[in-house]
């Protein structure tokens, strides 16, 4: 019997809850902000302009049957100025019928202007957000950054879904280094090493990713070219990087072109026997890959085997001399990307790392890197 | 006022209680357990008594050879007549006998006169004889029965196609040749007091627990119904649990599932009158095992269990899940797929959870319709108007298409079960988790499933825990719950039915 | 309505229900905060904050465990007289265990209401953002409710089955974001003092709070089981989950970044991606799993209470099913104390704090009451229920 009415008084507190459905919110009634783009707002007080793409979904075609009509009205861009982000972003929902959601947020573009002065308050608004994904690719933009949005690439029908399928293309060949907001914010938070992002170009027609954009703490501090990057990356994260297309030494149009397929990289610190005491790092980077390309110049080689070792050699200058460059840009901009720091503090904690201040050391750190090619196939064609 | 109203029921009360004495009367408990006389008109008087001058009643007078006079009393329509005309009346009318001894496979005799009404009842017929108190008790049953067939129900690919029929001795048949055991025990019980219902109850002695058997017969000896029409009615008298939407004692018509349960150590109740048998006690995997997983090679049989335990809980969550995503998470939901949802969706003017109820209502409906329809026409319409409804409802713009396909698939998912009672079990739990959907999302499903698995853990069904041998985990029991372990490495029997014979597979000798 | 017999009054827990029971009721809303925590002091050595966080869990459940089975059938409500009581007057012994029962009650009630509080403040702040909190709260009671309703049986199966639902998920987690982990992270391994070990694990005994309701629990186990066994594995297991968790966090974030996120491990599903799966964002899945732990952890310790309120005053099944549904006002108003999320964290620490003592500090001061008393043996001759 008793059972029953606790039963009973289950069920009326239960039906209770009929008075609301809180959360609910159907698809529809949700704009799904796929990008939101970041420039420096014109007045003072208006620090910054943001400008997102809403896709229209009755307009997107191969659902029901109904819609279709042209690519280019698939989404729709809009674009206010606040204060801060949230400001903007709330004005831009009295703008709307349909309430904005970012769980779908994956790109966040934001123009080097207001990199170069620090994007440290915007970030703080979206770590506290929770709808925010950690791995949206957080976009560095010469020029403006609303101009990413503008683009009306003919190959995809929503043109954020161009840029991710571009960044995403990109990440899988480990020719464009994946870099999320969650990666950089544990570089940020992280004191032994500086976050990058990626940096791309926008025209009216298309995207062009143009390198990476290295940080120090939260500014901008400078860049680095596609080719730099491909450096980095197989020295930081062993990610192949792209092709290598080199002039042969000596010679007028030629040239070879090698494709890694493997990179493997150790990091070692030993004592330096230069400029007396002190550490120093080397790199120590072996790269197999392929030979997809020679235009050949007028010096004919013996052998096969002769020719590898010559591109071997030619090919391990090269990429070293790369690097170096790479290096030079990074500690100039003392923008430590690649996480030597981070080494230095976990296996060199108490002789170097207590003694040492990173943010003024790594300038003149003495930074060493040797390549190993090792070609390993020609392609299809044997003969050189 | 009041009081004019007391009155008044107290009169009805009075009325009512006067009528039910009356009618109780009549029922078999108020027939005497008197002896009959030897004077046949007599006797055949007082049998037309009780049964009232029913129409039905047929006396058949004769002489016997020795020049006496006889009478034999039957139901008409429920005796086989040959019985009567050739081996009764014949054999006394033509043959020279000294002493009566009818020509009939069952021969008995009483002079109890409820025991004489029981077995005209039965569709045996009575023979008197003028000067004798003893009458005798002819087996004619005769009546037109079902013929063994496929059971409808439960089809399956591999496997014995006979099914149980209305009855009962029939039955008790397909078990017994199936089992040739000498220790396979039947114990007979008349229930119901108007239908006076023969039940058997069967076990295997040395297999089956004694206490859970003896409380079987015990809370069916119990019962004290008017009327007992099927299995049903037993099954919901005597369960554990009446509250709980899980059925705890397990029905089927298909002979060899008997047998393997009576050989696991269950009880099998048989009910005169209906194809349906019991299976005591019963627990969840009744939801998704079937006889045919046993005959098929491990693999298959695992393979095609596992896949019909995956469509009980799509056919119970679906709907909600997808309730919870549109509405509450859809960050959950890839970003391109979202976008086609939402323009699927942008043409309905309802939420999800009154488009999900509306559908599913509407397939509860067909459903139930396409049962009663007949012949040909039924699984028909079921098809057509799915298609038609459903295809007809996205064009007027009532429901998105996501939704259909998610109606379809639910609706084949809930057909995969095996055991009928448990699959409307789930059908009707449906909606309740829809609903928790549609107020928190995932986490109402959630606390649904919480719910849920609460209740089956507090539910036993005659002493075994529903959730065996989940929990209370027994290792050993695990090989025949999800994955059906090959025969040879299953040789005990499950050990949460208490066997007291525990091997079923002895190993091979060198001879 | 029950039909079947009411057989042995006491039912017999097997080891691994205990196992099951032991383990879901610690997993519960620690496991959330947990890498934050364990790293604030240890650094990058945060891994080994639940290694030393648990020792004295150890130590406890072995000397709770051997107390119950010192008075085998007996909770902590019905052996605390005869422990107190001196020969002379079995009265003293009651009034005696009075204050240590009413603390330890009221102990694990107020513990119960913030392990909601924060239950309701996560799912509020990640999952459903516009749901009240009370609503949310509310629900989580119900279930308890629902739970305290039925025999202590159903408690040891319900723990049993949601056990896997529990452990799995949460290993998943801890494993599959290992794919974006930097293992330099955890590098230098110890750069912080000893002292700041200990100091550093106290963040961690929060997260093994709980089990002190198997002072209840185990009089229900079956004799010869073995108690002590199910209590160190039970422990062992958690240590096992709560480390793999913490290495997860630092591995993949760093301890500084940590220091940043209220809920780490829920960021630590938000950055796992699994290839070839359909769905994305995984936290809201997530959360649905973490409910089950939670609900074991807040309901379990309800009923523990609530028995051992009817213990207290020798009531029967009745009496447990009224008060549970009163004692949940109580409850409620008890977990909206705190105004805001900072002062949440602390009070947990206080009842982190509070619970260690309770848990190696009530057992001892029995056991001591024993040997003095002369009553230490194991009995033998004594009549065992169950």
């Amino acid at each position: 019997m008793d059972k029953r009415w606790s039963y009973l008084c289950l069920l009326l507190l239960c039906l209770s809850f009929l008075a609301g459905c809180w959360d609910r919110r159907e698809l529809e009634e949700r704009a799904s902000v796929l990008a939101i783009a970041i420039d420096a707002g014109g007045e003072d007080e208006e620090r910054y302009r943001v400008t997102v793409q809403i896709p229209i979904p009755i307009k997107i075609a191969g659902s029901s049957g109904q819609g279709g009509g042209g690519n280019s009205n698939a989404v729709k861009v809009m674009s206010v100025t606040g204060r801060t982000i949230t400001d903007a972003t709330n004005n831009l929902q009295l703008r709307l019928n349909q309430r904005l959601f970012l769980g779908h947020t994956r790109v966040v573009a934001i123009s080097e202007e207001i990199a170069r002065e620090g994007i440290e308050d915007i970030l703080d608004g979206f770590r506290r957000e929770a709808l925010i994904r950690r791995l949206l690719w957080p976009i560095i933009v010469k020029g403006k950054a609303s101009s990413l949005l503008e683009i009306k690439p003919q190959l995809a029908q929503i043109p954020v879904v161009f840029i991710m399928d571009l960044v995403e293309n990109g990440r899988k060949m480990g020719t464009i280094p994946d870099k999320t907001l969650g990666d950089y914010l544990n570089e940020t938070s992280n004191k032994s090493m500086q976050p990058f992002l990626n940096y791309v170009e926008a025209t009216k027609r298309e995207v062009k990713w143009i390198g990476t954009a290295i940080f120090h703490d939260h500014k901008m501090v400078g860049s680095l070219t596609p080719i730099q990057t491909w450096s980095l990356m197989q020295l930081r994260n062993q990610k192949r990087g792209g092709d290598v297309i080199m002039p042969l030494a000596g010679q007028e149009d030629a040239y070879v072109t090698l494709r890694p397929r493997f990179v493997d990289t150790n990091l070692t610190i030993q004592p330096n026997k230069f400029k007396g005491g002190g550490l120093e790092a080397v790199f120590s980077c072996e790269v197999q890959g392929d030979i997809m390309e020679y235009v050949p110049g007028n010096i004919r080689f013996a052998s096969p085997e002769k020719f590898i070792e010559a591109m071997q050699k030619e090919l391990k200058q090269e990429m070293e001399k790369r690097a170096r460059q790479m290096i030079q840009k990074l500690q100039k901009h003392n923008s430590d990307v690649l996480k030597l720091g981070l080494h230095l503090r976990s296996y060199h904690f108490h002789d170097y790392w207590v003694h040492h201040d990173w943010n003024k050391a790594f300038k003149d750190f003495p930074i060493r890197v040797e390549y190993t090619i090792k070609l390993r196939r020609l392609g299809m064609e044997m003969e050189q | 006022m009041s009081q004019f109203w007391n009155a008044w029921n107290k009169r009805k009360d009075r009325l009512r209680n006067q009528t039910l004495e009356q009618h109780a009367n009549k029922s078999m408990d108020s027939v005497k357990d008197s002896p009959v006389t030897s004077v046949l008109e007599d006797n055949i008087v007082l049998i037309e008594q009780q049964f009232g001058k029913s129409d039905d009643l047929v006396v058949r007078r004769f002489q016997i050879t020795t020049g006496k006079d006889a009478a034999v009393i039957f139901l008409d329509g429920m005796v086989d007549r040959n019985v009567i005309s050739d081996f009764v009346i014949r054999s006394l009318t033509t043959e020279n006998v000294t002493y009566l001894s009818p020509a009939s496979n069952e021969l008995e005799t009483t002079n109890q006169l409820r025991q004489i009404v029981r077995n005209i009842l039965s569709g045996n017929s009575v023979l008197f004889i003028d000067g004798s108190t003893e009458v005798y008790l002819i087996n004619s049953r005769g009546w037109d029965r079902r013929s063994v067939m496929e059971p409808q129900t439960e089809s399956v690919v591999r496997g014995p196609r006979d099914g149980f029929t209305e009855t009962l001795s029939v039955n008790a048949a397909l078990i017994r040749f199936r089992l040739k055991d000498p220790n396979l025990r039947v114990k007979h019980l008349i229930v119901g007091q108007r239908t006076q219902t023969d039940v058997f109850v069967m076990h295997i002695d040395g297999v089956a627990h004694p206490p859970i058997v003896e409380e079987v017969i015990r809370r069916i000896e119990n019962l004290n119904l008017d009327a007992i029409l099927e299995t049903g009615y037993i099954e919901q008298m005597i369960q554990d649990h009446r509250y709980s939407p899980f059925p705890q004692i397990q029905n089927t018509e298909r002979p060899d599932k008997i047998v393997a349960n009576l050989l696991e150590g269950k009880v099998a109740i048989l009910v005169d009158g209906t194809p349906f048998v019991l299976i005591a006690p019963a627990v969840l995997s009744q939801f998704y095992q079937s006889p045919e997983d046993y005959y098929e090679r491990f693999y298959i049989a695992s393979l095609i269990r596992f896949i019909r335990v995956i469509s009980i809980l799509i056919a119970l969550l679906l709907p909600s899940l997808y309730i919870a995503f549109s509405s509450f998470h859809p960050e959950m939901i890839p970003s391109r797929l979202v976008i086609a949802m939402a323009a699927g969706r942008s043409t309905v003017p309802f939420p999800s959870l009154v488009e999900a109820m509306f559908m599913e209502i509407a397939i509860e409906i067909l459903r139930e319709a396409s049962v009663r329809l007949p012949g040909p026409i039924g699984p028909t319409i079921g098809i057509v108007g799915a298609l038609v409804v459903g295809e007809a409802a996205v064009s007027a713009g009532l429901v998105s298409p996501v939704m259909v396909i998610i109606v379809a698939v639910t609706t084949i998912g809930s057909f995969a079960s095996p055991s009928y009672s448990a699959a409307i079990a789930i059908r009707m739990l449906r909606f309740p988790v829809m609903f928790m959907a549609g107020l928190f999302g995932l986490y109402g499903i959630m606390l649904f499933i919480i719910v849920m698995l609460v209740h089956l853990s507090s539910i036993k069904s005659f002493g075994v825990p529903y959730l065996s041998p989940i929990s209370p985990l027994n290792l050993m029991g695990m090989r025949d719950l999800f994955l059906r372990f090959p025969h040879h490495l299953m040789k005990l029997r499950p050990s949460m039915f208490r066997v007291h014979d525990k091997i079923r597979m002895r190993e091979d000798d060198q001879s | 309505m029950k039909r079947q017999d009411n057989g042995t009054p006491r039912y017999g827990f097997t080891t691994w229900q205990q196992t099951c029971l032991i383990t879901s009721t610690l997993i519960g809303v620690g496991v959330l905060t947990l890498p934050r925590t364990s790293s604030s002091r240890l650094l990058e050595a945060g891994w080994m904050a639940p290694l030393v966080g648990s020792l004295g869990a150890y130590i406890s459940i072995w000397m709770i465990a051997k107390l119950s089975r010192r008075f085998p059938g007996m909770t902590f409500v019905e052996y605390s007289p005869l422990v107190w009581a001196s020969k002379e007057s079995p009265k003293l012994g009651k009034l005696l265990s009075i204050p240590w029962i009413f603390v330890y009650l009221s102990f694990i009630y107020v513990a119960t209401g913030m392990v909601s509080r924060i239950f309701g403040e996560v799912v509020v702040t990640s999952v459903l953002l516009n749901t009240p909190l009370e609503v949310i709260m509310i629900t989580m009671f119900l279930l308890a409710f629902f739970l305290s309703l039925h025999d202590v049986d159903v408690v040891a199966r319900v723990n049993e089955i949601l056990f896997p639902l529990i452990i799995f998920p949460v290993l998943f987690i801890a494993i599959a974001s290992f794919q974006k982990a930097d293992w330099s992270y955890l590098f230098p391994l110890i750069r912080v003092s000893g002292k700041s070990i200990f100091e550093g694990a106290y963040e961690a005994v929060y997260s093994f709070s709980g089990f002190e309701i198997m002072l209840i629990f185990y009089a229900f186990t079956q004799h010869n089981s073995g108690k002590e066994k199910a209590g160190f594995v039970g422990i062992l297991m958690t240590m096992v989950v709560y480390t793999l968790i913490v290495v997860a966090g630092i591995t993949v974030f760093g301890y500084e970044e940590l220091q940043r996120l209220t809920w780490p491990t829920l960021e630590l599903v938000k950055t796992t991606q699994v290839p070839g799966l359909i769905l994305e964002r995984l936290e809201s899945a997530f959360l649905a799993v973490w409910v089950a732990a939670v609900f074991t952890t807040v309901a379990n310790a309800y009923y523990a209470v609530i028995y051992g309120l009817r213990q207290c005053f020798n009531k029967g099944m009745v009496f447990q099913r009224i008060a549970s549904a009163f004692l949940f006002i109580p409850l409620f108003f008890i977990a909206l104390i705190p105004q805001n999320i900072v002062e949440i964290f602390q009070i947990s620490s206080y009842i982190g704090i509070g619970n260690l003592v309770l848990n190696l500090g009530v057992p001892t001061i029995y056991w001591i009451v024993l040997f003095l008393r002369g009553k230490a043996g194991i009995p033998k001759e004594r009549k065992a229920d169950g």
